[in-house]
């Protein structure tokens, strides 16, 4: 192989790059292949946990969900919420970001249409800054912490206690939102807690999994996929997957191609050059 | 004045600090139990009025910017106008409003969704120039990447069955133990700062002092 195309080869113009994954991205959502969906560890236990909860069971479902990251965590949350009305569970849903109030409107209205009775069956929570203080706060005392909910407003308010009364705690969010639920309330009040994160976050997370902290975790768009398949909920998730795997396919690709340039000219040049 | 600049701030925080890990840890009295509630519940307030602060200098920041002619000085009469614009529309008409949507549906999520999927073409150039198995150390990482990539869709699980196994195993043990090592050792450098400024060693908070 000439060195010379192959030096070429290895400082490819990056606008070549960019198109070529954004054709194999594009391709898989005109024209789906139906990759089969293997099912995580951590997706299984996650499932597993939700669908043991007897109907009635109170889970508090916190969300960090921003639009930034809503391409893998609007569809776990979507299929969670599906899989909790299909299972009739209570749901306090808690905005713990700045942006997630508008994502939590949807499941709102979810909940609705899908018969809920808000105050009684399921209970949107305002909005409060602090992020690992508010999480601080909700683990000493729920109630003080919402204080402006009025007493009387709503029976399922008025029902809780405090996190001891929830059977599962489900937080999801990019960032460090489930490590302060670890903290503050699954430490404290030993509540049942799985969480649904981005991919690129797993690594971190997965200590506290195999520590059995979290019953499970739900990571990515492949995580909402294999949570779909499992909860019987098609969404959003199943179709993204095809793209994914050919995205991931084309960054192998990438990596072997630019290492078996580097090897061929790191030979030649050792061997005398290329003559 | 040098008390109220420095002397406070630092009880405070002793204080403050002191009651509110005394409370997590140990079975106190409970009128202190009832004081770490409120510094819990005071520190939400405080966070809200910190987003408020945060407005204010991002906006006198901007100002700053258009007043001095500073490099594309323009795009801070964007911010500006972003800024007060939403949030007097939020506050007046509440987030329902269909106009208040439409922007967040259509300009907001699209921009910040557009920005968070740039790295998938970051990563892919990163990944042909930059990841090279120059040494041993270079060859496992490259290796485990590669495994973990497949193993976590589906198309690995079409190639081969194991990367999905190998992948598990990756992610539980050699990950699992690192991670491990990487937490503890975090946390007890948090623990260390935090201890300095419940004892007020710590002052780099109060401007450097």
């Amino acid at each position: 192989m000439n060195g010379d195309f192959l030096t070429r080869m290895q400082n490819i113009d990056r606008r070549v790059i960019y198109t070529v994954v954004f054709l194999v991205l594009l391709f898989p959502m005109f024209n789906p292949i139906g990759l089969p969906l293997k099912i995580s560890l951590v997706t299984q236990k996650a499932f597993d946990a939700v669908d043991a909860l007897p109907a009635g069971s109170l889970v508090m479902f916190t969300t960090a969900n921003a639009p930034g990251t809503a391409a893998e965590l609007e569809p776990q949350s979507i299929a969670l919420m599906r899989h909790a009305i299909n299972n009739k569970l209570r749901v306090v849903l808690n905005p713990t970001a700045a942006e997630s109030p508008r994502f939590v409107d949807g499941y709102r209205q979810m909940f609705l249409k899908a018969g809920y009775v808000e105050g009684k069956d399921f209970l949107v929570l305002p909005y409060l800054a602090g992020g690992e203080t508010l999480f601080g706060a909700m683990g000493s005392d729920l109630k003080s912490a919402y204080s402006m909910i009025a007493a009387g407003s709503s029976a399922l308010w008025d029902s809780i206690d405090g996190m001891q009364d929830f059977d599962m705690l489900a937080d999801c969010g990019g960032g460090e939102s489930q490590l302060w639920a670890l903290a503050h309330i699954e430490a404290k009040h030993k509540t049942p807690t799985i969480c649904l994160i981005t991919a690129v976050i797993l690594a971190v997370r997965q200590p506290y999994f195999t520590s059995g902290q979290y019953k499970g975790i739900v990571s990515g768009l492949s995580g909402a996929a294999e949570y779909e398949v499992l909860a019987r909920v098609p969404g959003k998730g199943a179709s993204g997957m095809d793209a994914q795997s050919m995205g991931h396919l084309w960054v192998i690709f990438t990596i072997l191609a630019g290492n078996i340039a580097y090897f061929i000219t790191k030979g030649k040049k050792s061997s005398g050059g290329d003559r | 004045m040098k008390i109220l600049r420095s002397s406070v701030p630092i009880w405070l925080g002793v204080f403050g600090g002191s009651i509110v890990l005394l409370a997590m840890f140990i079975k106190i009295p409970v009128h202190v139990g009832l004081w770490s509630k409120w510094f819990l519940e005071w520190r939400v307030i405080l966070a809200s009025f910190a987003l408020t602060l945060g407005a204010g200098n991002l906006l006198r920041i901007h100002a700053n910017r258009i007043r001095m002619k500073r490099e594309a000085w323009m795009y801070s009469y964007v911010t500006i106008v972003a800024l007060i614009g939403y949030t007097v529309l939020g506050i007046l008409f509440k987030r329902t409003h269909p106009v208040y949507s439409f922007i967040f549906d259509n300009a907001y999520s699209p921009l910040s969704a557009t920005v968070f999927s740039i790295n998938a073409f970051y990563i892919s150039s990163a990944c042909y120039r930059a990841f090279r198995a120059r040494n041993g150390h270079a060859a496992v990482l490259l290796l485990s990447g590669v495994i973990v990539m497949l193993g976590s869709v589906g198309i690995g699980y079409a190639i081969w069955p194991g990367f999905n196994t190998m992948t598990q195993w990756i992610m539980n043990y050699p990950n699992s133990a690192a991670m491990r090592g990487m937490n503890i050792g975090a946390a007890l450098g948090i623990i260390g700062v935090s201890l300095r400024v419940i004892f007020g060693l710590e002052r780099g908070h109060l401007g450097g002092e």
